[in-house]
């Protein structure tokens, strides 16, 4: 029965707040209903209800996030995207594409992020060694001003415009971050929706 | 071939759809799917985001002992899909006059 099918559905679908949930299920109960398909017919289309619970939790992970991006705590997008790279990652071991593509895939996704976060660290630690290194010297200049006035003024110079130079940039290198991060998070939701959602026609964005 | 149907001109289809009268999802999906091959899981989203923004309303009905949720398209739903028309008016006649240039 239709409704056993979804009763299991939705047995599997912690995670995701109980109202959406139920709009999901009102609106797949309607399909299956009013296309008068069999149980049988609906597990070939839909999968077994773990996979479909699964499908539709990758896919609302990947909606409330895409509503996120454009007004949300970031905070709250944080948690959903966590959950989200976390789906996508499990999903591609139980999904029917065979599990040493899955392997390699994830591996991709594990390179790419550690990549990501390494350049990160290493920008950030770039910002803040300037940073201390403008202020060691604007400090050191004004010690050697008394007893080499040409020395010291050069090294309070060199110490600001290092200081300007990390206030400057730094907004840009978090823009860079920030679109970097952006493309990682779509190559992320392309590879679960490519992968993940079963008889998916994608759809284009904007 | 398959174009891919860029968001605008899906959530114009719909409003146009519930133009004519309010309808219930399958009937919806049904037609997106057998004019455009656009699947429903592709519609579920479509149809959250427009009612999200104000563009249509649900209701529900009984029906054989359980419901189908209705869709209704709202006055701001009537406004933006008058503009999504003459977006797709300026685009058709572009795109014309390039691909029947002879």
């Amino acid at each position: 029965m239709v409704n056993e099918y979804l009763a299991e559905v939705k047995a599997n679908m912690s995670g995701i707040p109980a109202d959406e949930r139920d709009e999901l299920l009102q609106f797949y109960e309607e399909q299956m209903m009013d296309a008068g398909l069999t149980t049988d017919e609906i597990v070939a289309k839909y999968g077994s209800p773990k996979q479909f619970a699964r499908t539709l939790k990758v896919e609302y992970f990947i909606e409330s996030d895409n509503d996120a991006a454009q007004d949300a705590p970031a905070g709250k997008r944080t948690k959903n995207l966590t959950m989200m790279i976390l789906l996508i990652v499990l999903g591609l071991f139980a999904s029917p594409i065979l599990i040493p593509l899955a392997i390699v895939v994830v591996v991709g996704i594990m390179s790419v992020l550690a990549i990501f976060l390494m350049i990160l660290a290493g920008i950030y630690m770039g910002i803040v060694g300037a940073l201390a290194g403008g202020l060691f010297m604007f400090v050191l200049g004004i010690g050697v001003l008394t007893q080499a006035v040409g020395t010291g003024i050069f090294y309070m110079g060199l110490g600001i415009a290092l200081t300007a130079a990390v206030i400057f940039f730094t907004p840009l290198v978090w823009a860079v971050t920030k679109a970097l991060f952006e493309m990682f998070v779509t190559f992320l939701k392309w590879i679960g929706r490519r992968f993940l959602s079963k008889k998916h026609t994608p759809v284009t964005e904007g | 071939m398959n174009i891919q149907v860029p968001t605008a001109l899906l959530d114009g289809s719909v409003l146009a759809l519930l133009a004519k009268e309010d309808t219930y999802g399958y009937i919806i999906t049904k037609a997106m799917q057998d004019l455009l091959g656009v699947s429903e899981s592709t519609m579920y989203p479509v149809l959250r985001r427009l009612k999200k923004d104000g563009y249509l309303e649900t209701y529900d009905q009984p029906f054989e002992g359980r419901i189908r949720r209705y869709y209704r398209l709202t006055e701001t739903g009537q406004e933006h899909l008058t503009e999504i028309k003459a977006a797709w008016g300026d685009f058709r006649q572009a795109i014309n006059s390039l691909l029947e240039e002879k």
